[in-house]
């Protein structure tokens, strides 16, 4: 009989095994072309884990799907320095266990010095790890326009009214918009600067097109409409993909100020030391040239020569993301101008 | 050995109908089964064709509709008015359009939007739990930036747009906000055949489908993607709108057979995939595109039913049982009929063979069931006459048996015992004296001058009076005893006088007494065809146990007794044992 009850816990272990052993899962929230599908399988094979990728096409989109109540409960994010701070402030995000990623090492010298860069370590512990940036310029049709726009208020200029495409998120173009009208700090505005920054932003959607969301829709919209001038959300990624079906364009940095990203990858609380597995596999060779080659984005293991060192202007965090998406609901949705 | 045919003959009967039970229990299923699933797949190929149709006409009546609403009086007001914003048209039309909202239940927003002023919409009904709103004032919103108008302010009249099916992003729709819908446009020209603006349509996803697929049966699912293959309508609200959620879920990666229809290879297609909800079961789809006749942001829509072939497996596992109890009833009823038929055919064998048992040699030929018509019948018959034949060959095989024992054994002349047989008879008194204990005696007899009659009167006449002899010898004796001819003119005689031997009487004068009547008997004359004629004998007797106790002692000296006789004078009787005492 004590024989038999020795073996219990034994067999309970045996019983329990298929749930204990169950194959880890690692769920992901990124962008286009951060995570193609086939490095997704040789991640999954090379740990025996299941990984689920999301995309996000903005940077609203992203914040209600890790900050929506009843959401799946993501592991690693890919998300904007600027935007970071709000995750951290909430506590969403956990310290990285930089150890763990061996390929840090491989990182350029201005990545590697996390420190110099704002926003990625608090009182010592590293949040985020940089894996991709760009400058968000203005792609312009040469058949339309002639002379590379200077100014971002180009995209507000009545030569260009309808064969305008503007990209669909609420935190840039409010900072475009208040950069465009000489604010002085257009990441953080006073109630009635964004107001203002609201007005622009109806005229803005009057002049355009339409807004787009993905590379993919831009492209579709170049090939099926006049288009004259895009703002390039994603930077040269998008550039690639247009020239990719032979458009014939130029991309220009405007001088009053080209707002920049540098997207990195930040594992939520619930995540698991697999996060950071993920990021060293993301910085190994494969990936991060995947990013460049197929994708036309930097990374952060070898030096750019498609990225202009203009007059950047690196992405900061904003005075109330939540007031700026709820004036850009009510922008894109068409609301009069009396109305802001 | 009958009942071994019966259980040998209904095991085999047993067996092959069991066998060809299977047999057609395993064609019926597996046919039954294919013509099933066939059917199923046909009713559910034109099921699909319906509500494609269905899906088309549906289409077809929202343009008409707008076309309808396009031909109003009061947007033609509103279109030619040099004050398009004018409160008394726009009240016009929006009464109108508020009943026309209100009797479609499918439809959740109409609106007439101008070209002007960035898309402004001029009118505006929105519907919110049923109850129709007319939407006035700074809540009317410039929608120049949407598809749905940029598009269709490119279309000559009459023309329709059919916007892509996505979930609802526009802030305002009270009841629409993040429902899947699709959006259709018609343009509105003025009378100086300038584009004015657009009538709108916003069409609830759900509601339109739930009318499309009314009549659709329980556990049948209904799927819809667009051009791409992203899921519009799916029982695993999940897998839906992915491209508007940031994962695409599509439906070439679900069921690869799928990718047919997104290639262009085909624009309809049938076949076996798994179940949508419990993937270990089988199910059928039917996928069948649906083109829009008009500008639209995509080129198709690809509608599908699936349904799971549960019940039509069910059928067919009811129809494998039903052929399957029917087997067995019919081969249990094909055992006892063969139980039934083997003891018919075996009875009478049975019988037969019986009777063949009981037949014995010489027995009168049975009385078979000969009258019967079959082979049996005939088996019986042939038997009778085989018994017949048998009979008489047995019965002649008999009769020359007894003649060629009675040849072997018999002197041909006189028919007495010959010289083998009187051996063997010897024999065989011996054995008995020897057990019961008493006497016997052997006697030669020796005719006297039987030469010269022969030589004189020939070898008939001698052979005559040997006969007549052994006649009279044989008057002499017992029938117990035994009479033979030993030689030419010689004759043996065994006397075992059982009977008397055990009342006191011995051998010695036992023989003495037969000796002497034989004697006598010679003695008398022969009348031999007119030849008187006489003869005399001489006698030599030896006794068992006394003079010999084996066969050749005793001939050698009843012989030695008989000579004996003949030397004393002839016409003379002798015992052994009396020379000895001499």
């Amino acid at each position: 009989m004590h024989y038999y009850l020795a073996k219990l816990p034994l067999l309970l272990i045996l019983l329990l095994a298929p749930t204990v052993w169950a194959k880890e899962h690692l769920q992901i929230l990124a962008w286009d072309g951060y995570a193609d599908a086939d490095l997704v399988r040789e991640f999954e094979k090379r740990y025996q884990v299941d990984v689920k990728v999301t995309l996000v096409y903005s940077d609203d989109e992203l914040w209600s799907k890790v900050t929506e109540p009843n959401s799946d409960s993501y592991d690693l994010i890919a998300v904007n320095t600027a935007e970071l701070q709000r995750y951290i402030a909430k506590g969403l995000v956990r310290s990285l266990d930089t150890n763990t990623i061996p390929n840090l090492n491989h990182q350029l010298p201005r990545f590697k010095h996390r420190e110099a860069i704002p926003g990625l370590v608090k009182s010592g512990q590293t949040y985020a790890i940089p894996y991709t940036y760009s400058e968000m310029g203005i792609i312009y049709n040469r058949k339309l326009v002639h002379q590379p726009p200077e100014s971002i208020n180009a995209l507000w200029d009545p030569t260009y009214a309808g064969k305008v495409l503007a990209f669909n998120t609420s935190n840039h173009n409010f900072t475009l918009a208040a950069l465009g009208s000489g604010i002085k700090n257009p990441f953080i505005q006073s109630p009635e600067q964004l107001r203002q920054s609201a007005r622009r932003l109806v005229e803005l959607r009057r002049n355009l097109l339409t807004f787009y969301s993905s590379p993919q829709e831009a492209v579709k919209l170049f090939k099926t409409q006049e288009i004259a001038l895009i703002f390039a959300n994603y930077g040269n990624q998008q550039l690639k993909a247009l020239i990719d079906v032979g458009a014939d364009v130029g991309y220009t940095m405007p001088q009053d100020g080209t707002l920049a990203w540098l997207d990195c990858w930040a594992a939520l609380n619930e995540a698991g030391p697999l996060a950071e597995q993920w990021i060293n596999f993301m910085l190994e060779e494969k990936a991060s040239l995947r990013l460049t080659n197929a994708q036309g984005l930097a990374n952060t293991i070898q030096e750019s020569t498609a990225h202009h060192n203009a007059n950047l202007i690196w992405l900061e965090p904003i005075e109330n993301a939540d007031a700026r998406a709820s004036l850009w609901d009510q922008i894109i949705s068409g609301d009069v101008m009396e109305r802001f | 050995m009958g009942s071994r045919i019966v259980i040998k003959l209904a095991i085999w009967i047993a067996v092959l109908s069991i066998l060809s039970a299977g047999i057609s229990v395993y064609f019926t299923y597996t046919h039954g089964r294919a013509l099933l699933i066939q059917s199923a797949k046909d009713k559910l190929a034109t099921a699909t064709q319906v509500l494609a149709n269905r899906y088309s006409f549906f289409i077809a009546d929202i343009t008409k509709d707008l076309l309808f609403i396009s031909q109003l009086p009061a947007i033609n007001e509103i279109a030619s008015s040099t004050e398009p914003q004018s409160a008394k048209h726009r009240e016009r039309l929006a009464t109108a359009l508020a009943g026309f909202l209100r009797s479609h239940e499918e439809y959740n927003q109409v609106r007439f939007i101008g070209a002007r002023d960035h898309g402004r919409e001029l009118v505006r009904l929105d519907k919110s739990q049923n109850s129709v709103h007319i939407v006035e004032g700074l809540a009317l919103q410039e929608k120049a930036h949407y598809s749905y108008i940029y598009n269709t302010l490119q279309l000559k009249p009459g023309n329709v747009f059919v916007s892509g099916i996505r979930l609802n992003k526009e802030r305002g729709l009270l009841d629409g906000y993040g429902k899947p819908s699709v959006i259709v446009a018609t343009p509105v020209y003025s009378p100086d055949n300038t584009v004015f603006g657009v009538i709108v349509i916003n069409v609830d996803l759900e509601k339109m489908f739930s009318l499309i697929e009314i009549d659709v049966p329980e556990g049948i699912d209904v799927l819809a993607t667009n051009s791409a293959g992203d899921y519009i309508l799916h029982p695993d609200l999940e897998k839906t709108f992915g491209f508007d959620k940031g994962m695409r879920v599509l439906m070439q990666d679900d069921m690869p057979v799928s990718q047919r229809i997104f290639s262009g290879e085909s624009s309809r297609l049938v076949a076996e995939v798994a179940d949508l909800h419990s993937p270990e079961k089988q199910a059928v789809i039917s996928l069948t595109k649906v083109p829009f006749a008009t500008e639209s942001d995509e080129k198709y829509i690809v509608l599908g039913l699936v349904s799971n072939l549960d019940t039509v497996l069910a059928d067919s596992r009811e129809l494998g049982v039903t052929s399957l109890k029917i087997s067995i009833t019919f081969g249990i009823l094909f055992v006892l009929l063969s139980l039934i038929l083997a003891r018919k055919i075996t009875t009478p064998l049975q019988r037969m063979a019986s009777t063949f048992a009981r037949f014995k040699q010489g027995d009168p030929v049975p009385e078979l069931s000969t009258n019967r018509e079959d082979e049996l019948g005939q088996l019986a018959r042939n038997f009778s006459i085989m018994a017949k034949k048998l009979n008489a060959q047995l019965h002649e095989l008999n009769s020359q048996r007894q003649y060629l024992h009675k040849v072997a054994h018999h002197d041909a002349l006189t028919g007495l015992p010959n010289r083998i047989l009187l051996e063997d008879r010897i024999e065989q008194a011996l054995i008995s004296a020897r057990r019961d204990k008493v006497e016997i005696a052997v006697m030669l007899v020796d005719l006297d001058g039987f030469k010269p009659i022969n030589d004189k009167y020939g070898h008939d006449i001698g052979d005559k009076l040997l006969q007549e002899c052994a006649a009279r010898m044989l008057t002499c004796i017992r029938e117990t005893d035994t009479a033979a001819r030993y030689g030419g003119d010689e004759f043996m005689i065994i006397i075992s006088a059982r009977d008397l031997q055990l009342r006191g009487m011995s051998a010695r004068h036992l023989s003495r007494q037969v000796a002497e009547k034989v004697r006598n008997a010679l003695n008398q004359g022969f009348k031999i065809e007119n030849y008187l004629l006489n003869i005399s004998c001489s006698i030599g007797i030896a006794l068992y146990p006394q003079d010999g106790d084996d066969k050749n002692t005793l001939i050698k000296h009843a012989d030695i007794a008989m000579y004996y006789a003949k030397s004393t004078g002839r016409n003379n009787v002798k015992l052994y044992t009396d020379i000895q005492i001499d």
